[in-house]
């Protein structure tokens, strides 16, 4: 109990010792814990943008043969969607889809209103995970005299599933290279506090301390110096947080720039690698003058 | 208590000690002499195991050192008490934590660490300093200090390396005093000095060495 005491009291005690080292320690976590939450929140955006882009662009155009009438689009539309169990599809008339395409005054004029020739739009949305080209060609098969062209941008859709995997990995690995940077940084942070109190070491040593007894005020110092830094990062991340505001804009690219992540989560997790990174930094930190 | 049995250490390539062997018994004060870098602190360094010997054996109150293992030599070395020439005390700390320090490794409670440095602190002289820092206090006081530091866990070896080599000769008497008191009490003390007219009037026991190599 006494030597518990004892390892608590030295390590808060060091605080108040060693102002600076203790500062400049609890400020290199919480650089390296921001810079880990920024990569983290790097990795939801790319993630939502992912998300947001499928649900927006992975849409099959049924274009209906000028043929039929909007009335007759829809319902052959409304068929697809029961037949192929899909949840969300959009009809567009065919005066909608002309108004669309925005034609030219004088062709408008010239077409006097007469709409027959024009085809009617059954948007298709896909659920993640589905084929769309099976999807196709079960339209293709069944409703071929009634679908007069069938459009799906597969090849733009697969390059951007590459691009966000190629940038998952990225983040993956720029995350890996800081975390294993920040330990080494901390831990020669730390390793530099241990230099001005090698005397120290030395003094227990020779007086029969045992390496676990000099290494625990060194290690919990470490992890309060980790907590401090996590908490700092924590409020940098909270007015962050409070700071920008996304909510105005009204497209999908700019909204999967707001993170779905809750700032307790990134509390959370910040506190816990700061954790971390002061307990291995303050080992490792400690380890040349134990062994 | 202390045997050397045609002990070699190296420290280096040019300093160590060869073939030493001697017997010192129960109790004894035993001044270590010889020239500087004759390798008075070799022999102290093997006996707190702070250097491991080539060949030969070292038996300490029975036990050959060199069974010790890694985990054990703490615990052996808490029944040795150290004096240094440069005192090593922690300048961050008071004159009472540097005393408390080997009573907070063996696990005593605070009453009886501060009844303990209260009544050392009396015996050297330097109970109205113990809330003084290191650096406040003179070289004799500071030596003092270590002392106290290093007799407080009642060891039954202290090894004392040249601890009087900073301090005047009324303050090295002083010293020197207070490490016979505690001999009488059945400490085992080996003293390394240079300063043979300090010791000379108070010799009995001696070890002298000179390249390593023992003389007497």
């Amino acid at each position: 109990m006494e030597k518990i005491k004892f390892i608590l009291f030295e390590s808060f005690i060091s605080f108040k010792r060693y102002p600076i080292y203790s500062i400049i320690s609890s400020l290199t976590v919480s650089i390296c814990l921001l810079l880990i939450s920024f990569i983290f929140y790097l990795s939801n955006v790319s993630n939502n943008i992912s998300d947001n882009f499928k649900s927006n662009e992975s849409v099959i155009d049924l274009y209906i043969n000028n043929s039929l009438t909007d009335i007759e689009g829809n319902e052959i539309c409304l068929e697809i969607m029961d037949n192929l169990n899909l949840t969300k599809i959009t009809f567009v008339t065919k005066q909608n889809l002309l108004n669309k395409a925005s034609l030219n005054k004088n062709l408008k004029k010239w077409l006097n209103n007469d709409i027959s020739f024009a085809p009617c739009l059954c948007s298709l949305n896909i659920i993640e995970g589905s084929n769309a080209i099976e999807i196709i060609n079960i339209i293709k098969k069944t409703y071929s005299d009634k679908i007069f062209k069938i459009s799906y941008p597969e090849s733009y859709i697969l390059k951007f599933d590459k691009f966000i995997t190629s940038i998952y990995s990225f983040i993956f690995i720029i995350g890996i290279i800081l975390i294993v940077v920040s330990i080494f940084n901390i831990s020669n942070i730390i390793r530099l506090s241990v230099e001005t109190r090698k005397n120290i070491i030395e003094t227990l040593k020779l007086h029969g301390a045992t390496n676990s007894f000099i290494r625990a005020p060194f290690v919990i110092e470490g992890l309060i110096q980790g907590v401090i830094g996590a908490l700092i990062s924590n409020i940098i991340i909270f007015i962050i947080f409070n700071l920008i505001t996304l909510d105005n804009y009204n497209h999908f690219l700019i909204n999967s720039f707001i993170t779905t992540i809750s700032f307790n989560l990134y509390f959370f997790l910040n506190i816990i690698i700061g954790s971390l990174l002061g307990f291995i930094g303050s080992n490792l930190g400690t380890a040349n003058y134990l062994d | 208590m202390i045997q050397f049995e045609n002990v070699t250490a190296k420290r280096s390539d040019t300093k160590g000690i060869y073939n030493i062997s001697f017997d010192i018994k129960k109790g004894q004060f035993v001044y270590l002499m010889g020239p500087t870098g004759a390798g008075k602190s070799t022999i102290i360094k093997v006996i707190q195991k702070s250097i491991n010997i080539e060949s030969g054996s070292v038996i300490i109150a029975g036990n050959n050192i060199l069974d010790l293992k890694q985990n054990s030599l703490a615990y052996y070395r808490r029944d040795i008490g150290m004096i240094f020439q440069d005192f090593k005390l922690l300048n961050d700390r008071s004159i009472f934590e540097n005393i408390a320090i080997p009573l907070q490794i063996i696990g005593c409670d605070h009453k009886t660490i501060e009844n303990k440095i209260n009544s050392i602190l009396s015996k050297v002289g330097l109970l109205d300093k113990k809330n003084v820092y290191p650096n406040e206090l003179s070289g004799g006081e500071q030596q003092k200090v270590c002392v106290a530091r290093a007799i407080i866990k009642t060891p039954k070896i202290i090894l004392a390396d040249e601890p009087t080599g900073n301090l005047d000769p009324s303050a090295s008497d002083d010293i020197i005093n207070l490490l016979e008191d505690e001999a009488k009490k059945g400490t085992t003390i080996i003293m390394a000095t240079h300063n043979y007219p300090l010791i000379e009037d108070r010799i009995k026991h001696f070890i002298e060495i000179n390249d390593g190599r023992l003389i007497k």
